[in-house]
């Protein structure tokens, strides 16, 4: 029997296999109950330069098939991040580290790769552009092709590590986004963040959230990031990342076949810390039954009548 | 922390609400101490998606048996109501800080609301095999919704139930019978579960006797394990997370609302 080839990759960067954590699902205390080697990669909560409290709670409600979070970026802020996080996973495991990264200005986004950069130990750099632009009253950078094309530029100059915005799914058309960030210099795209959502208690008449509003995640939300990822990976010639509601192999390869080069597995993590191990194993088994030796032939493979 | 598949081994209606299901699951009941919160996935479904969290009730690490105690809420609880002996159930756990008692203290005192007692039952029980004093009050609605007390009264605890029904749980009382029994016990620590009137009462109170009190809290949860920061309560220091850097705390380092 053949070996099959999982490795796909992103820049200059092999990942060893296709399957990696969403940011913000994931953390120290899931190496205890996750095989954490095996992972194509490890992708920590988003971090921003600043330590950040997140938001009032209650932070999490559940909803069919899904869950709202209002969490916000709480992070003790990157000198923490490169003082403890970093040797954390790099001391542990020989897997990629995938930062994410979150900032309210250009500059703040310039001067956390430049950190980066000097500091080395990263080897590649997610850029959540779902934060609001303080700069521009508020609205998310990753809404606008403009903004979402000078954050990717002006970072572009300042590192040779991989580049992945991180596009939110919040606007009328994510495939001008993407394009905007290829052209910019992204190295992949990363898609879907979470879906804009609300949930009101009747009895009390109260919102759920103490933020009010938070970011939809989990089953629900897969058919639209699916379709998001088919379109994006039809029109930019960079890799795509797919993201939501991956429950199982069956919904990873659903995005390899859209034409995403990696999944990342997110609200599943915490109804199955080791779920993600499961999924790699299904989608190996997955090729070999279906005769494939490497990711190109999975990658895309749709087939429209 | 581990994730376990145990087996059920019987799940039986307690009173009006509650169940008794107990678990044969020796990775658990080898690790768990008093207090701390065991994440049971209800289906193998989607619906409810995310586990729930509930206190260890009893355990037994000779016999690999953990046990808890719940109330019928909504999805997830109907779902484990129908577990049945020889069912496999999927266990996250034991996560979160516990109950610790301070080797100096002759006696101390547990004070649980609703189903709330389910998490002070286990440290009552420590107490009194340690030979301590334990004067344990155990509060709900209704009479019919105290459990627990047959129990901790056979191991010889101090126990007063209260309920709404008789007008016997409001504060002061609370108050009069953990007086008293601050000052014939040598109680030493407070430990509260299921009520901030109570949680609140206990600081009041471990001020005034210069005794430490400790309150065990809920908060909407999803990973469980200290990832998400989705299940923080607010401190002294900041947020905290419940299901890891709690769920218990000093009543004094947690702002109770
Ligand atoms: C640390 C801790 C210990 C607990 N110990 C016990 C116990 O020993 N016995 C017991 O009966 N109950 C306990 N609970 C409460 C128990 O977790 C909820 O009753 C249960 O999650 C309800 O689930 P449901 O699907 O039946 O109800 P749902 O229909 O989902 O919700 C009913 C209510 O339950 C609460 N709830 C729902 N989802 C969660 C969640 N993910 N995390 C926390 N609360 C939630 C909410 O207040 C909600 O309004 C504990 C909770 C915590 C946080
Ligand atoms: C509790 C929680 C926290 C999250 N935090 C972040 C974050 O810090 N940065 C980020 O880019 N995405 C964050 N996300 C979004 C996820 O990475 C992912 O894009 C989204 O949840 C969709 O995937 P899923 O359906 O598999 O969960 C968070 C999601 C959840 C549920
Ligand atoms: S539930 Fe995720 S940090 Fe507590």
């Amino acid at each position: 029997m053949k070996e099959i080839d999982l490795s796909v990759k992103i820049g200059n960067v092999v990942l060893k296999n296709p399957v990696m954590p969403a940011s913000g699902t994931f953390g120290i205390e899931s190496c205890e109950v996750c095989e954490v080697e095996k992972l194509g990669a490890i992708v920590p909560k988003s971090v921003t330069l600043h330590p950040r409290d997140g938001n009032p709670p209650p932070r999490i409600v559940e909803t069919v098939g899904g869950m709202l979070n209002s969490v916000g970026i709480q992070n003790k802020g990157l000198q923490h991040f490169l003082d403890f996080i970093i040797p954390f996973y790099k001391e542990r495991y020989d897997v990629p580290l995938m930062t994410s990264i979150s900032a309210y200005s250009i500059d703040e986004f310039k001067q956390m790769v430049q950190m980066l950069q000097e500091d080395g130990r990263t080897d590649l750099i997610e850029l959540n552009v779902s934060c609001p632009n303080l700069k521009a009253g508020g609205k998310a950078f990753g809404m606008s092709s403009e903004d979402t094309y000078s954050i990717v530029k002006s970072v572009r100059e300042i590192t040779d590590k991989p580049l992945i915005p991180k596009l939110t799914p919040n606007v009328t058309d994510i495939t001008t986004i993407a394009s905007a960030a290829e052209e910019a210099g992204a190295d992949a795209v990363s898609l879907t963040n979470t879906y804009i959502g609300m949930a009101i208690d009747v009895h009390s008449r109260k919102p759920k959230l103490g933020n009010i509003i938070g970011g939809l995640s989990g089953p629900a939300i897969k058919p639209i990031s699916v379709r998001m990822v088919w379109q994006v990976a039809q029109k930019v010639s960079i890799p795509v990342i797919g993201i939501g509601g991956i429950q199982s192999w069956e919904d990873a390869v659903e995005y390899f076949l859209a034409g995403a080069s990696a999944i990342q597995v997110g609200t599943y993590n915490f109804v199955n810390p080791n779920g993600m191990i499961e999924i790699l194993k299904g989608i190996e088994g997955y090729m070999q039954q279906h005769g494939m030796l490497s990711m190109k032939e999975l990658i895309g493979s749709l087939e429209i009548e | 922390m581990k994730i376990c598949k145990g087996i059920v081994l019987s799940n039986d209606s307690v009173g009006e609400k509650y169940y008794h299901l107990r678990i044969h699951c020796p990775e658990i009941a080898r690790e768990v101490k008093e207090g701390q919160i065991i994440h049971v996935r209800c289906t193998e479904g989607l619906d409810p998606l995310l586990r729930r969290p509930f206190s260890i009730y009893r355990y037994d690490p000779e016999n690999g048996e953990i046990e808890l105690l719940y109330i019928l809420k909504g999805k997830g609880t109907e779902r484990m109501k129908r577990m049945q002996k020889g069912d496999g159930i999927d266990l996250l756990g034991p996560g979160g800080n516990f109950y610790k008692i301070d080797p100096a203290a002759e006696g101390i005192a547990v004070i649980g609301r609703g189903v709330g007692i389910a998490s002070i039952v286990s440290l009552a029980e420590r107490a009194k095999k340690e030979g301590r004093h334990v004067t344990a009050v155990l509060s709900a609605k209704t009479e019919s919704l105290i459990f627990a007390d047959d129990f901790l009264e056979r191991i010889g605890c101090d126990v007063h139930v209260l309920s709404d029904e008789r007008g016997t749980s409001d504060v002061e009382n609370v108050e009069r019978i953990l007086t008293e029994s601050i000052e014939k016990n040598k109680v030493k620590q407070l430990f509260s579960c299921g009520s901030k009137r109570i949680a609140r009462l206990t600081r009041e109170m471990g001020r005034r006797y210069r005794l430490s009190a400790f309150v065990s809290l809920e908060e909407h949860m999803a990973c469980g394990i200290g990832v998400c920061h989705g299940c923080v309560c607010q401190t002294k220091d900041g947020y905290k997370t419940v299901c890891k850097d709690g769920p218990i705390f000093d009543v004094n380092e947690v702002i109770i609302p």
